[in-house]
């Protein structure tokens, strides 16, 4: 290993780690809305401080149905069809960017904080 | 382009066949958050291939294991697809211009595959989602890139060692 692939992996590494820092702080759990988007279309949406009992919504996807679970906690892909079912094994997001990303089913679910003034509608 | 021999197209073979099964395997065995975003270990033949054969050797062998892998798991022309085009050029391009301005070993060149790799993915599902929320998971990707990268250059490093 030459003395600039070790430069390499530390540029890399402190890269990273700022990105990860930045995101940690710049994300929150607070005041936060889900949007469910299929083929770049936003179908759902729901403000998480609003629900009060768990919600659980089917949404007819390209390659089958996907279930999700949205709670004031966050939201959860809870019965998936895709191949490695990525999406339903990687839990609960609760921060604002936070995603859950289903490529082949076009099919996302992300988190966002809420404007002040926003209203939405579920 | 030298005249390859039936060991060399036999090698060839291999080498590409190995890769198929590593390029199903590896979404199994490390899931990353993002369905489709792999970490490229696949990039260990094509590494092999960059330095023991030539530049279209190795893009042929690479556009090959992208299609025949999208026909076997049925992705072809779906968006995987274009997300495992997109990522296994962009780390054969970078690799290729890496190892021609000659700063890094193989190590180095790996790496720089690697971080390629996944952020030709990321840009694929910008271009397909229309969203770079993607770029949420940047440090995680770029963290599984960097050791996928070293791993990826110790085995190719030691297959050609063997060669």
């Amino acid at each position: 290993m030459k003395k600039n692939d070790t430069i390499l992996i530390f540029v890399v590494l402190f890269i990273s780690l700022i990105c990860f820092i930045f995101m940690t702080v710049c994300t929150t759990e607070e005041n936060l809305k889900a949007s469910v988007y299929i083929e770049n279309e936003l179908v759902y949406e729901v403000y998480l401080e609003d629900i009060t009992e768990t919600i659980i919504k089917e949404f007819d996807c390209k390659e089958g149905v996907m279930t999700i679970e949205i709670s004031s906690e966050g939201v959860v892909v809870v019965e998936d069809c895709c191949t490695y079912h990525i999406c339903s094994n990687q839990g609960l997001i609760s921060r604002n960017f936070e995603t859950i990303i289903c490529v082949p089913n076009e099919f996302y679910v992300k988190l966002s904080q809420i404007n002040s003034n926003e209203v939405v509608v579920g | 382009m030298k005249k390859l021999n039936i060991k060399d197209i036999c090698i060839i073979a291999c080498l590409l066949t190995i890769s198929i099964v590593i390029s199903i395997i590896e979404g199994i065995l490390f899931p990353i958050p993002i369905v489709g975003v792999k970490l490229g270990l696949a990039n260990i033949v094509t590494l092999i291939l960059l330095f023991k054969y030539s530049k279209i050797l190795t893009f042929t062998v690479v556009l090959l294991r992208i299609l025949i892998v999208s026909f076997l798991i049925g992705t072809f022309l779906g968006p995987t697809f274009y997300m495992s085009l997109s990522g296994g050029l962009l780390a054969l391009f970078v690799m290729m211009i890496i190892k021609k301005i000659n700063v890094f070993s193989i190590f180095g060149i790996s790496i720089c595959g690697a971080v390629a790799h996944s952020i030709g993915q990321i840009l694929a599902t910008f271009i397909l989602l229309e969203t770079f929320l993607t770029i949420y998971y940047l440090p995680l990707i770029l963290f599984a890139s960097l050791f996928s990268g070293v791993f990826t250059a110790f085995v190719a490093r030691k297959v050609l060692d063997i060669m």
